[in-house]
């Protein structure tokens, strides 16, 4: 599929990665990976992008990869954003493999920075289930 | 209305007046980025067209359209994309106030080919002729309400207004934007500041002559730093303001370049407009501004952006 940015066409239906909705009806999809989040987890997963977002503003040079970066935590934020109050207590987000890495590689930015990983000490915390850290923040 | 009336008497009277110099040598952009507003030489201030009757601080004339495209690319590279607010693919009608030239409205139908984008501007005659189909034009002054439905868009956008909306209409202005915005729907404001950081003597002295004229015409720059409070008041939730410092300079490879060709054009066009209304002969502001440039490279300064995007709240 050719694009006319590098991130890809957002708004090709055919491209709805991480759709993402509550309770029923999703689906993984092929090479797709589910994240069943608590509210708690939602919070805390958009309260890390957004400060990794400003951090990222503040303190990198603006790079292609840097570039790329931001664009895919903004686009995360932006399936966060739309989860829907769950039925349940938990929602569900439906993320292509690149939106997984991307997801995981800032979290390891965030984790391998003693300053940044204190100030998201316990949104760590409550991230650590659903991404098997052992230790709970670190 | 008085005021502005005495205002653009005064700025007409003003282009009838010798005028000015270019920016600071040296500015060009880097290779790979897109041609930088052409100055050849000195452009005497009677060569450069403004609004009539309008709060507009800059130019309207197709040097200033092309530094407006210039900054469209700057902006791109240094923010990583045309706009912040955490979009999905979902939207369908965007509205970008203060379009300008359209490129904004342009790239982001290339980006949300499924959405009806419309932008809106005090004048049209900066849009590509013919206008591209893809996209909706509408003349209209935000200052004097938006012409639109209430609810009408997914995604409210609108950046870089500073010089177009005196201080006192902001908070009309954004509770205009919050209007036309879908319940869910994004606002999304950026501005830039009058803080360059670290500020150096030669900047100190730059930015107070600006802000200090664009004070006494009504443009106070302190307002800008409100801008997620402004969206608050208007109602907005989940709001989120940012102020991002973009580097400014050579140092900071192609984007820093970016930036500073623009900044140095931007100025360089306010100079233009406020040296006719004071008695700083040009060449002074021309120094200021060689000064400040050579303090951006040697303490790596940076350009502070403002920054907010909200929600309109569900009722």
């Amino acid at each position: 599929m050719s694009h006319p940015d590098r991130d890809g066409d957002p708004a090709d239906p055919r491209s709805r990665s991480g759709e993402a909705a509550s309770a029923s009806g999703v689906h993984a999809g092929p090479g797709r990976v589910l994240l069943i989040l608590s509210q708690e987890q939602v919070a805390a997963l958009r309260a890390v992008l957004e400060g990794y977002r400003a951090y990222a503003f503040c303190q990198l040079l603006p790079t292609t990869e840097r570039n790329e970066r931001l664009r895919q935590t903004q686009r995360l934020l932006g399936w966060l954003h739309e989860l829907a109050p769950p039925p349940g207590s938990q929602c569900w987000l439906s993320l292509l493999p690149d939106e997984r890495g991307s997801l995981q590689h800032v979290l390891q930015v965030i984790r391998e920075q003693p300053a940044l990983r204190d100030r998201w000490r316990r949104e760590l915390q409550v991230l650590a289930p659903l991404f098997g850290w052992e230790d709970g923040s670190s | 209305m008085g005021f502005w009336h005495h205002l653009f008497r005064k700025r007409r009277r003003a282009q009838a007046r010798a005028a000015s110099s270019p920016v600071p040598a040296g500015t060009t952009a880097a290779a790979e980025a897109p041609a930088a507003p052409e100055q050849a030489g000195p452009v005497p201030l009677t060569q450069r067209r403004y609004l009539d009757d309008i709060p507009y601080l800059l130019p309207k004339d197709p040097l200033e359209d092309q530094r407006l495209n210039y900054q469209h690319h700057a902006l791109a590279r240094t923010l990583s994309n045309h706009y912040l607010a955490p979009l999905t693919p979902g939207i369908r009608t965007i509205l970008d106030v203060g379009t300008g030239t359209g490129i904004w409205a342009f790239e982001m139908q290339a980006l949300f080919p499924h959405a009806c984008i419309v932008g809106v501007d005090v004048s049209l005659q900066s849009l590509p002729q013919p206008v591209p189909p893809t996209c909706v034009f509408v003349r209209a002054n935000v200052l004097e309400g938006l012409p639109f439905p209430d609810a009408q868009f997914c995604y409210t956008h609108q950046r870089l207004l500073v010089a177009a909306i005196p201080s006192r209409s902001w908070p009309g202005v954004v509770r205009e934007l919050v209007r036309v915005t879908r319940p869910g729907g994004w606002i999304e404001l950026l501005e830039l500041s009058d803080v360059i950081q670290p500020a150096g003597p030669a900047t100190r002295r730059l930015l107070d002559w600006f802000t200090g004229i664009s004070q006494q015409l009504g443009f106070e720059m302190a307002v800008l730093r409100q801008l997620g409070e402004l969206l608050q008041q208007a109602g907005c939730v989940e709001v989120t303001s940012q102020d991002i410092p973009v580097p400014l300079g050579r140092w900071a490879g192609a984007a820093g370049q970016l930036l500073l060709t623009d900044v140095l054009h931007g100025l360089g066009a306010l100079k233009d407009s406020y040296c006719a209304r004071t008695t700083t002969p040009p060449a002074v502001v021309d120094a200021m501004l060689q000064e400040a440039a050579q303090e951006w490279e040697q303490q790596q300064a940076r350009y502070v952006f403002h920054a907010a995007y909200g929600r309109r709240p569900q009722p």
